[in-house]
């Protein structure tokens, strides 16, 4: 084969893009009817969104060499804090309230929120040194907890229908939220893979020391990462309280295991520096298709949870295999070349 | 805010010391605030009522000094109450030995799933510990009948409200030491003292502080590491059994809520998750301050929504006053 074209083969996001059509394929014809019935199609377009900006989010995270599990809880509050603003604009605006206004409002309130707890999650980790996982643990609880004093638990309901368009009507037969997640994953590819601050990114998760002997301004990085992980959150939870109509503490938290498990399966490295963009958008895609398999096979969502967390350990176990056998296979073929020169 | 932090930085004495004195200060507090007087009888009702905590504490801890982390011990602990009670109920009844063997045995089991996973294969504790968590609770919750047990065996009413020995107050009321908290302070006693005079307890240490100081020193990391694995899965059946008989009740979901109360318990005793650093007594000074913070918000009248906001931020002020300690050291 043509090494330029062999080359771009093993890229991996077209190796993570041939995995999508492979599960897509395959879920096509175990259940070709249910799954590529238009109704199946469209409702994954809508259900993907909100995941796949979560898992951004965390991914991002991970690529430091941290954890945000606060993200959910950011999500809700973010959600919350919306819904506490819109209803005063809905009271101020009487009977007339204006739909353009009302978006305007739930999407600024949610992506400013959501960047003031990334930056309390910034701050906390990188100017007090509390380890990631530690710290947005605490802020986990915090947020849920601020979300549970002003909700008291209740569901905050009675949107006007506008809110519900965002996630749950089409445009040219796509979602509009999917529109806003292909621009946030077109964001954050420009941004980590074009951008100064994404390239530091890379180098501060790959050996922050290092960075930091650079010259970097490894705290900087970290308060950045945060806020922009803070930003997704609040963006998820903006699409969250859109396609539920409503917001509660609690919503999406599922989505904590699957957001760790779609970076991990995307080759970001927990310990931090690796991983691409593409690779986990294209992972996302593909869970999504799996879970939707699930469904129309009529799985529980323990069920689902299971087989996620066994996929999570089985792919970081092959990651762990892979380079051994991969340079024992190096070995063999350099043993073949040379003869019988190499020593066994 | 320097002001406060070179204060911090200045009390050089150790975590345990401070911790004491944050007890002393916050039951004055709570006593004057809320006109309630401490006595005897309310330290042993703290003890009985975190008994369940202080076990997992220790599981907790064992793995935080080899620089690991473990959130699956309450899905563990879940697995193990509900499965020895189920079984129990349809073997006529069993005791409170064959409860503690059965959940025992069965953490360790599941411990060494993780064990595998972390020391063998060598991946990330959080991660492996994360998706085994969702497996086992979703196992659990897949296959059983009814999602809570009420009616238990009959030992558990007689070990649940069961004393070692028992004091009579002003009032005439009695009170004493719970089998529960003897328990629990057996294995503390048991755990101080493998911690600090066993070669094992030494080893865990020593890996937590530097694996490859370790390694070199000739010390196995991955028999150490599935040693403790196992254990927190041991631990966690224990603290499984404490639990259902303080509530003789079962639920799962219960048990599996308390997976962060006890992390930020153990961390707020002065573990570091970088390892090497914590003890059993500060383990136990940071559940008893966890305990007392709680109990203190009913008797406020603070409702229990605001539960938590306070752990959090309880746990965030901790960590960063032990982070701003150990930058000055």
């Amino acid at each position: 084969m043509n090494t330029r074209i062999k080359r771009y083969v093993m890229k991996d996001s077209v190796l993570y893009f041939f995995l999508l059509l492979a599960v897509f394929i395959v879920l096509s014809i175990i259940e070709p009817r249910a799954f590529l019935s238009k109704f199946n199609l469209q409702s994954m377009a809508f259900q993907v969104p909100e995941f796949g900006i979560l898992a951004l989010a965390m991914m991002i995270t991970i690529i430091t060499g941290g954890i945000d599990l606060s993200i959910i809880a950011n999500a809700n509050l973010s959600g919350i804090f919306a819904s506490l603003v819109m209803y005063q604009y809905l009271k101020v605006a009487g009977n007339e309230p204006n739909s353009a206004v009302i978006i305007l409002i739930i999407t600024s309130v949610c992506m400013l929120s959501g960047l003031v707890m990334g930056f309390f999650n910034g701050i906390l980790i990188s100017r007090l040194k509390i380890p990631a996982i530690l710290a947005t643990l605490g802020t986990m609880k915090v947020f849920d907890g601020i979300s549970t004093v002003i909700t008291g638990g209740q569901p905050l309901r009675n949107y006007p229908p506008v809110v519900a368009k965002l996630a749950n009507e089409a445009f040219l037969g796509i979602p509009i939220s999917f529109f806003i997640l292909l621009a946030v994953a077109g964001g954050m590819w420009l941004l980590m893979g074009r951008t100064k601050l994404g390239y530091t990114i890379y180098m501060f998760g790959e050996n922050p020391l290092a960075s930091k002997f650079s010259g970097l301004d490894n705290k900087a990085i970290l308060l950045k990462t945060h806020i922009i992980s803070g930003l997704l959150a609040g963006l998820g939870g903006l699409i969250m309280m859109s396609r539920f109509n409503s917001i509660k503490v609690g919503y999406g938290n599922s989505y904590q295991l699957l957001t760790v498990l779609v970076a991990i399966m995307g080759g970001v490295h927990p310990n931090g520096g690796k991983g691409k963009i593409l690779c986990v958008f294209f992972s996302v895609l593909t869970l999504q298709c799996i879970g939707s398999g699930f469904n129309i096979l009529g799985f529980t969502n323990y069920v689902r949870n299971i087989i996620y967390g066994t996929v999570l350990i089985l792919v970081m176990v092959i990651n762990f295999l892979y380079p051994l056998i991969k340079n024992k296979l190096a070995f063999q073929q350099r043993r073949k070349i040379m003869g019988s020169q190499v020593p066994a | 805010m320097n002001i406060i932090t070179k204060t911090i930085k200045r009390t050089h004495s150790g975590q345990e010391v401070f911790l004491f004195l944050l007890i002393i200060v916050l039951i004055l507090v709570i006593a004057t605030i809320s006109n309630t007087t401490y006595r005897l009888e309310n330290f042993f009702d703290l003890l009985k009522s975190s008994s369940s905590y202080l076990v997992l504490a220790i599981a907790v801890l064992l793995v935080m000094l080899s620089g690991g982390i473990d959130v699956s011990f309450s899905s563990i602990a879940a697995v193990t109450a509900y499965v020895t009670i189920h079984y129990q109920n349809t073997h006529g009844g069993g005791n409170v030995w064959q409860a503690f063997l059965i959940a025992g045995l069965l953490g360790v089991g599941l411990g060494a799933i993780n064990a595998v996973l972390i020391s063998f294969f060598n991946l990330p504790a959080l991660i492996v510990t994360l998706a085994t968590s969702n497996i086992f609770f979703g196992l659990l919750l897949e296959n059983v009948p009814t999602a809570h047990i009420s009616k238990v065996p009959e030992w558990v009413g007689k070990f649940g409200s069961g004393r070692i020995f028992e004091l009579t107050n002003a009032a005439g009321n009695t009170y004493g030491l719970s089998y529960l908290a003897f328990t629990s302070l057996v294995l503390l006693a048991i755990f101080a003292i493998v911690l600090r005079y066993t070669g094992l307890g030494r080893n865990i240490y020593a890996i937590g502080s530097s694996r490859e100081a370790a390694r070199r020193a000739g010390i196995s990391i991955w028999r150490t590491q599935f040693f403790i694995y196992c254990f927190v899965g041991f631990l966690s059946g224990i603290a499984s059994i404490l639990n259902t008989s303080l509530i003789s009740y079962v639920n799962p979901f219960n048990i599996q809520a308390v997976t962060m109360d006890v992390i930020a318990a153990v961390v707020l005793g002065g573990a570091a998750l970088s390892g090497g650093k914590g003890s059993i007594i500060g383990s136990f000074l940071g559940v008893a301050i966890l305990f007392l913070i709680k109990n203190s918000l009913v008797q406020l009248g603070v409702p229990s929504t605001w539960d938590s906001i306070i752990v959090g931020s309880v746990l965030i002020i901790s960590i960063a006053i032990t982070m701003i300690r150990s930058e000055s050291n």
